[in-house]
């Protein structure tokens, strides 16, 4: 996030007046059970967002955490209630301070270690299985029909090299879907994510490279939500939700048979969002399948999706 | 054909919610369109392919809104809908921030982290029990910070081989700083990021070091405490070497500080050679008479490191070093680290030191008065000055007083001040005033006191750091962040007073920061005596067993993920944790019952998690058909004398009324005297002869009394090959089961035993297996809890037995009357449930180590359990009386204590357990619809897991609680709860109410005692 810090973890606090700090305005953009977003129009990057999130809420990597935060303090937001966010001055770049509304003071007091998928290593014991790999793929649910298609054709265009290819792909997977984090940006992020997990191979190492190359030439902010760039930011650098961590870590550990443990994976995505655990799994498993797998191209491809049927 | 287009700015749904508002809008009558979703290009594509002139300057954050109908009326109601489905998600979203279904709160460790996911537990209760909880969270996978003292050598021993066989690691005993992935725990700093890791075995000690590196710009990137007798013989160092396998495998850390107390040569050795086996630099911060001080073991790391020995910050500092031959140094503290250190320094000038822990022989004194003319230090954290009262960190009350005492003898004061997360909130203003007080009355007795404080903290600590050294240097004092280089300035002070009576054996080395062994900051290593050369042995033996692997280790990502704490104890540590936005949720605690000792040696039983989980597979995979009635006789072995009783053995003479009225009832049935009062003489001399039904594998309602010729319904569970038998249900009010035994009695149960049986007997047969496991599942699905209520497996049992029945041989009028008697008692399947449990908690008996319990039943007198591990050993308390609503006009004196084998439905974790399930239940037994709610919610927090396939509706289809842990019971005192029938207490009055009962707590202690031996 360019203007925003991530990673804050806070405190509530009464409000505290401090005249050597910079306050921009904001507003609350949307509530959920277990946080809210904090919007700020902050030129010249546009609109960003900051989630605040409580302690059941998923850990987004680019969120702040308030353990404090209880459902009777979101029940006196509102959506569009006006907001503060205090910037502190004192190092060089300007970092989060508080974040206030209405009847709400977080005070940021540490940094905190969002999830961060680490790459495999080749010399060790752990393999990703293609009978595995394909198993989870056949009962995944992406938000998308085409989603699987759209991941693979990327996926096949960082293998070619071929740039223009590459940003073709992007491009049909970039805000491509409903809500405020669409299909194509979470299996974006998956792939991100998995081309980070492999990257110990001469070759996935070189598609990981390209990929953020290309990604750092887009204005996510101009093509997709502002939460879903902002997860998109942090994924090219390999943090995600803590959930997806695992999944990703996981399935290079498991055997073939192991229904119990494939199960406990799928059924721990399937709590992320509606769509956005298997969207992201979706992506990744376009990265973790063997190449000769990626022919697949889906029936459905380039028909038109207007809407969630 | 009207279409409509709607663009919010600044508006975030997830795409479920814009699904639902979708779906909503389609439903409307007229709406032919509605795409909704968020202004991404590609969205803005696909709904101008479907024919919505979307404008340019919809951006990706917008929420859009495009609708088509059939025409302008359709329209608006569309949007109307939209707005209703966006109202209503609003309100859902509402409604679930609300308090109602807030769940209980976890009362012990182990629920704390399920629930929570949590991957640190601090332990700060007291020491008598601290095992228990620690061994509590490294079973649960946690590491621990064991904050609580008066911990025995064996127990710490234990625990850590324990943490260290699981990848885990203890921080403790007596361990009160840590800073664990940039999380303070305890009474630590805040210190700045660095790539230098600190393993303590001393509290303050690490807090000076790590406030040094701050200081120095080095940061640290973990501290890792061990609790101070880690490095000891006995110990052998166990969490410093898994502290040092963590360091290592910790992509932050570089470099190691060691610091502690003096420590055992041979443990220190060892640590040598981990740490060259792992790769990885360590250097030693170990206080003792011929080792460096801390700054100067900080310093020397620091060199290591590749930093710059910064000049150590100093405020108020005079310079003068005037001689004032005033009086002795007087010393006060709060970190014994400091104290120790302080003694070290200034006995190499001042010779001994008079001290409540005194060091090389010195002086002992015991509370806070000062000695007139000695150089004295007093530590006012020593366990000796805190009882009854906080540590001074927290409580500075009693030393600040001493302070201002100390200005009338002191000849220069020496202090520290600690600063950080835990310590006092505002400590710099009480300090302040006690220093002037001291040097006001130094004055006027025409003295000048110099004051000097050692100042533990860093600019980010909570307190405000700044105005703390401004408030103490404007009364008087000179501040040093280094202790060591505070004594020597006070020190200086006295110098010439006092002549060097340094050991003779102590050279310059202590300066310099080489000791005998020729490592830099190394602990000296004297030749081993007998007795240490045997120490050594033992520690390699100790070593070798676990201990001594010199893998890096991850400790399950504890020093790489994000905190999130489980606290037990005081809350002091989690409000600290609050503060820095770590998670934390805390477990209140009671002391446990029981044996404490016996208590922790269970929990430590290799074999006791393993057991208990094979225990609970075995109840929850177990299944039950009903497979046919016969007699008892024949099915039971029972011989003609022989009859069986509920609950634990039983004395005919200690028998209560029900009981005395269904036995002897029982004998007359069975013909074997005429009258009432020759059965119950027979009874009493042994004539007729009485054992429990679950000595044969039976179980009865009430009195539970079987005789011979009473037919059985015969279960057998399919999976394990146990079978189970229970007696046929008689209905309610005057039965044989409440002690009832009059004609009317009699007469029925000779119906039952010339028809009822028969028939159900036959119609059973001609059914086959009826699989009466599916008929609880049912139960908890349809409002029944499986004791009080048993509606629903009644009229299944009725509705799978009637096509046979009705087919059978006999005279119409019978099959009727059997049909109607069924029909007409809602009680008459508790006795296929509970022959159902029965099975469950067959196939978890006798499973070596087991602390579940697999009987819970009362024989009107005694209230008995069983566990899987003890055998068919009983473990009995006196029954109680049960509380709840009573018929017509009885009373609470009118009902005889607990009685029935019918507790088998709560072992098997419905009845009470499952109380939730069947809110109606309340009408009979008392309480309130949220009782029974909460009910259940408690007794997840005494059983040891849920049914995958018994479930409660409105707790999310969660599983019934599961298997009562009785360590659990011990560890809560939370009993298991117990819905039943009342009897009345006189023979023959049969049923007086229905209530709610616990089991007493003797049946657990008692089990205790044998589960320990």
């Amino acid at each position: 996030m360019p203007f925003l810090d991530p990673n804050s973890a806070a405190v509530l606090r009464p409000n505290l007046p401090n005249a050597s700090v910079v306050t921009v305005n904001a507003k609350v953009l949307g509530l959920f059970p277990t946080g809210f977003y904090i919007g700020v129009d902050a030129y010249p990057w546009g609109q960003q967002i900051l989630p605040v999130l409580g302690p059941d809420a998923l850990q987004l990597p680019t969120g702040i955490q308030v353990p404090q935060l209880t459902a009777a303090h979101l029940g006196e937001l509102r959506t569009e209630m006006p907001a503060t966010i205090t910037l502190s001055t004192a190092a060089a770049h300007p970092s989060v301070e508080r974040v206030e509304t209405a009847n709400l003071c977080c005070v940021i007091v540490r940094t905190w270690r969002p999830s961060r998928v680490e790459p495999l290593d080749l010399l060790g014991p752990q393999r990703y299985s293609r009978d595995v790999v394909e198993s989870i793929r056949e009962r995944l649910i992406p938000g998308r029909n085409d989603l699987a298609s759209r991941s693979f054709n990327l996926v096949r265009a960082l293998e070619s090299g071929i740039v223009q290819d590459v940003d073709s792909c992007v491009h049909a997977l970039l805000g491509y879907g409903p809500g405020s984090t669409p299909s194509g940006d979470d299996a974006l992020c998956g792939i991100a994510l998995a081309l980070r997990r492999t990257s110990q191979s001469v070759s996935r190492s070189r598609q990981q490279s390209l990929l953020t190359q290309r990604l750092s030439n887009i204005a996510f902010e101009a093509r997709t939500t502002a939460l879903s760039a902002s997860l998109l930011r942090a994924a090219v650098e390999g943090y995600c939700i803590p959930e997806i961590e695992h999944a990703i870590t996981d399935i290079a550990c498991l055997g073939d048979g192991e229904d119990d443990s494939l199960n406990w994976v799928l059924a721990n995505i399937s709590r992320i969002g509606h769509h956005s655990g298997h969207d992201l799994l979706t992506g990744a498993l376009a990265v973790l399948t063997p190449t000769e797998e990626l022919t697949l191209v889906s029936p459905l491809e380039g028909t038109t999706h207007a809407d969630d049927s | 054909m009207p279409t409509t287009l709607d663009i919010r700015s600044g508006l975030y749904y997830d795409s479920v919610a814009l699904m639902q508002v979708s779906a909503q809008v389609k439903a409307t009558e007229g709406v032919d369109t509605a795409l909704i979703g968020m202004g991404t290009e590609l969205n803005v594509g696909l709904m101008r392919e479907a024919g919505f002139d979307i404008p340019d300057s919809a951006a990706p954050n917008d929420l859009i809104i495009a609708i088509s109908a059939s025409d302008d009326a359709a329209l608006t109601s569309g949007l109307a809908a939209v707005d209703e489905a966006f109202t209503r998600i609003a309100e859902t979203a509402t409604r679930s921030l609300g308090a109602t279904g807030a769940e209980q709160p976890p009362l012990t460790v182990e629920s704390a982290v399920e629930r929570t996911g949590s991957n640190l537990v601090v332990v700060s209760v007291p020491g008598d029990y601290a095992g228990i909880e620690t061994i509590a969270a490294l079973d649960s996978g946690n590491s621990v910070l064991l904050f609580s003292d008066n911990v025995d050598v064996d127990t710490e021993v234990a625990l850590k081989r324990r943490a260290t066989e699981a990848d885990l690691i203890v921080m403790g005993p007596d361990c009160g700083t840590a800073i664990v992935a940039g999380a303070g725990l305890g009474f630590a700093n805040e210190i700045k990021p660095g790539r230098i890791g600190i393993v303590a075995a001393s509290g303050t000690g690490a807090q000076q070091v790590s406030t040094l590196l701050d200081a120095a710009g080095a940061g640290i990137s973990q501290l890792i405490g061990t609790g101070g007798r880690d490095l000891t013989h006995d110990v052998g160092g166990l969490s410093a070497k898994q502290a040092l396998r963590a360091l290592a495998g910790d992509e932050d850390t570089d470099h190691v500080v060691v610091v502690s107390k003096p420590a055992d040569a041979a443990v220190v050795a060892e640590i040598e050679v981990l740490a060259a086996d792992l790769g990885i630099g360590v250097s030693w911060a170990v206080l003792g008479p011929d080792s460096t001080d801390l700054t100067a073991s900080v310093e020397a790391a620091l060199d290591s490191c590749g930093f710059d020995v910064p000049t150590w910050p100093t405020w108020g500092t005079t310079g003068t070093t005037e001689d004032l031959k005033q009086g002795p140094l007087v010393g006060l503290f709060c970190g014994g680290t400091m104290a120790d250190e302080a003694m070290l320094i200034a006995a190499e000038t001042l010779g001994p030191i008079t001290s409540n822990i005194p060091i090389g022989g010195a002086d002992k004194i015991s509370g806070p008065e000062l000695p007139m003319s000695a150089h004295t230090v007093i530590d006012f954290g020593d366990d000796g000055m805190t009882q009854g009262r906080a540590h001074p960190m927290i409580d500075p009350s009693l030393r600040l007083e001493a302070i201002a005492e100390a200005g009338g003898s002191a000849g220069v004061l020496l202090l520290d001040l600690v600063l950080g997360h835990g310590a006092h909130a505002a400590p710099a203003e009480g300090l302040a005033e006690a220093i002037s007080a001291a040097r006001s009355t130094a004055t006027q007795a025409g003295r000048e006191l110099p004051v000097i404080v050692s100042l533990i903290g860093t600019q980010a600590d909570p307190q405000d750091f700044s105005a703390t050294v401004a408030s103490l240097v404007e009364a008087g004092a000179e501040v040093y962040v280094s202790n060591a280089q505070a004594t020597r300035r006070a020190v200086s002070f006295i110098a010439p007073l006092n002549q060097p009576q340094r050991d003779s054996t102590s050279g310059d080395d202590a300066q310099s920061g080489l000791n005998n062994s020729g490592t830099e900051g190394l602990p000296a290593r004297p030749g081993p005596s007998s007795h240490e050369a045997a120490a050594q042995t033992d520690v390699a033996a100790n070593s070798a067993s676990a201990t001594n692997s010199a893998s890096a280790t991850k400790l399950r990502g504890l020093l790489s993920a994000e905190p999130k704490v489980v606290s037990v104890g005081l809350s002091l540590f989690a409000d600290a944790l609050r503060a820095q936005a770590i998670p934390v949720v805390e477990v209140p605690w009671q002391p446990p019952l029981g044996d404490t000792n016996r208590l922790f040696s269970v929990m430590s039983d290799p074999r006791r998690l393993a057991a208990n989980a094979q225990a609970l597979e075995a109840m929850l995979n177990a299944g039950a058909q009903l497979v046919g009635l016969r007699p008892a006789r024949e099915c039971l072995g029972l011989a003609d004398n022989e009859f069986l009783h509920s609950g634990p053995p039983l004395e005919f003479e200690r028998a209560s009324g029900p009981m005395r009225g269904a036995l002897a009832g029982a004998v007359v049935f069975e013909g074997l005297t005429d009258t009432l009062e020759d059965a119950e003489a027979g009874l009493a001399d042994g004539r007729f002869r009485m054992a429990p039904c679950h000595s044969k594998d039976a179980v009865g309602p009430m009195a539970g009394v079987i005789s011979p010729s009473m037919w059985m319904f015969e279960l057998v569970d399919p999976v394990y090959g146990n079978r189970a038998y229970c007696s046929l249900n008689e209905g309610l009010g005057k039965v044989l089961r409440y002690g009832a035994n009059n004609d009317e009695v009699l007469d029925r149960l000779r119906w039952m035993r010339d028809i009822l049986g028969p028939v159900l007997a036959q119609a059973v047969a001609a059914h086959g297996p009826i699989d009466t496991k599916y008929y609880v599942s049912q139960m908890l699905a349809s409002g029944d809890e499986g004791h009080n209520r048993n509606r629903t497996a009644t009229l299944l049992f009725l509705r799978d037995l009637m096509p046979d029945l009705l087919a059978l041989d006999f005279a119409s009028a019978d099959l009727a009357e059997v049909c109607r008697f069924l029909g007409a008692n809602d009680y008459f399947a508790l006795n296929l449930v509970m022959p159902t449990c029965k099975l469950a908690m067959a196939a978890a008996k006798g499973i070596p180590g087991s602390s579940l319990v697999v009987t819970m039943a009362r024989n009107g007198t005694d209230f008995g359990i069983q566990l899987s591990g003890t055998g068919d050993e009983w473990f009995t308390g006196p029954a109680q009386v049960a509380e709840g609503l009573y018929l017509g006009d009885y009373g609470p004196e009118d009902a005889n204590p607990d009685i029935g084998d019918s507790a088998i439905t709560e072992t098997a974790g419905i009845g009470g357990l499952a109380m939730a399930a069947a809110p109606a239940v309340v009408r009979l037994v008392g309480g309130d619809v949220a009782f029974a709610v909460e009910t259940t919610r408690r007794m997840y927090e005494i059983t040891a897991g849920e049914h995958p396939i018994h479930q409660i509706p409105i707790l999310e289809f969660r599983g019934v609680p599961s298997g009562i842990d009785l360590v659990k019971v011990l560890r809560t005192t939370v009993l298991p709860q117990i819905n039943t029938g009342m009897a009345g207490r006189i023979a023959g009055v049969g049923q007086v109410g229905a209530g709610l009962v616990n089991p007493p707590m003797d049946c657990f202690t008692n089990g205790l005692e044998s589960l320990g031996q």
